[in-house]
């Protein structure tokens, strides 16, 4: 029996004949999902939506030679994951250039406008963003692979087989990562998890 | 690791990436009722789980896929036959800097082609100057009596009687 195509991947292949609008499409879906991705790794938002559009750019120009082999998520998060460890690599080569630099063409580019949203309601906010702030600053200095295990991990549209298809490694080797990643997480915000601070009253955590 | 604990393990891995199913959430409740001591672990677990699932996203910017699209459009793909000449990307960024960087190759290519061309010619005149040295040599009829003569020349005491005849 035939498995039916991947609804990304059907998108692609409309790509791949000159279709704008399927592109697009491609781009609401996963921009927010891969920025997310470049914020974890490079904790910058501005470089991770360069990040995110050096990606999109990429699957745009591989639109030609695209052949479905794979799911599309994993496709692209491998392409991300790349652009990521190569930005980083690069930020230890020359630690005071920013993403920008390697992108002449921003001057021609519309700026950036952003929505002003408010996360959290505010008796709540100060405790919440300094718990959030906790666990971005233990994410950020977890070893590369293993933030990026744990960054995949809470994507939706990624498998266990698939997150070890991006990392480029086993199923066990995965899990290994994100076991190692969430014990070191756990000691250094233990004195919160056990204060309760981070809200173990809430109804959705009975899980 | 036993049964339980594979199903416990398997439970974490679970949790690691989304919400309990009912199911799941009955054998946890079986598992941890079995193994007090396995309690504060989940917590830990579960604390994890829900900072993780709450972290705040990234900001997007509202034009972020009308800037992608412009960026994609100034980015065409590039053609199949362009794909041929993908060794051609090293060569320097504008046409005139690319026409005088193939002119300086072809150059080159040229001038160590000549060169190895001249370096051939030379070996052969050198190869032929050998044979008509050996072409040059005394006849063999001038040569018959070269034995004695080499023989002669190895008389080491001068020929008293002779030398006086010939005075």
């Amino acid at each position: 029996m035939a498995t039916p195509l991947d609804p990304d991947a059907a998108l692609m292949l409309r790509v791949k004949r000159g279709d704008m609008k399927a592109f697009e499409e491609l781009v609401e879906k996963y921009k927010q999902p891969i920025i997310n991705m470049g914020f974890r790794m490079l904790r910058d938002s501005d470089e991770a939506e360069d990040l995110a559009q050096s990606v999109f750019i990429r699957v745009h120009q591989s639109a030609g030679r695209y052949e479905v082999s794979a799911k599309f998520s994993t496709w692209i998060f491998t392409i991300a994951r790349r652009l990521c460890l190569n930005e980083i690599r690069r930020r230890g080569r020359h630690p005071a250039e920013s993403i920008d630099s390697s992108q002449g063409d921003r001057e021609d580019q519309a700026p950036r406008q952003f929505e002003d949203v408010k996360t959290f309601s505010p008796p709540e906010a100060f405790l919440q963003e300094e718990l959030a702030q906790k666990i971005e600053e233990a994410l950020s200095r977890l070893p590369a692979q293993q933030r990026l295990a744990i960054v995949l991990c809470r994507q939706d549209e990624l498998s266990y087989e698939e997150i070890a298809r991006v990392l480029g490694c086993s199923v066990s080797a995965t899990k290994s990562l994100i076991h190692r990643g969430r014990e070191t997480l756990k000691a250094k915000i233990k004195p919160y998890l056990r204060s309760g601070a981070w809200g173990e009253d809430d109804p959705k955590l009975c899980r | 690791m036993n049964m339980e604990e594979r199903q416990f393990q398997e439970i974490k891995e679970a949790g690691w990436r989304r919400a309990l199913s009912s199911d799941e959430k009955a054998a946890l409740q079986r598992f941890l009722a079995a193994h007090p001591e396995a309690q504060e672990a989940w917590r830990e677990e579960a604390a994890l789980n829900h900072l993780l699932e709450r972290l705040p996203v990234a900001p997007v910017s509202t034009n972020f896929t009308a800037r992608v699209l412009q960026a994609a459009q100034a980015a065409r793909p590039r053609s199949a036959w362009r794909d041929w000449f993908a060794w051609y990307g090293w060569l320097p960024e504008g046409r005139l800097p690319r026409l005088a960087m193939c002119s300086v190759m072809i150059g080159l290519g040229l001038f160590s082609f000549r060169e190895s061309q001249a370096g051939h010619r030379a070996k052969m005149a050198r190869e032929l100057a050998g044979v008509s040295r050996v072409a040059a040599l005394p006849s063999m009829e001038w040569l018959k009596d070269f034995d004695t003569i080499n023989r002669i020349s190895q008389v080491k005491v001068a020929d008293d009687d002779l030398l006086a005849a010939l005075e």
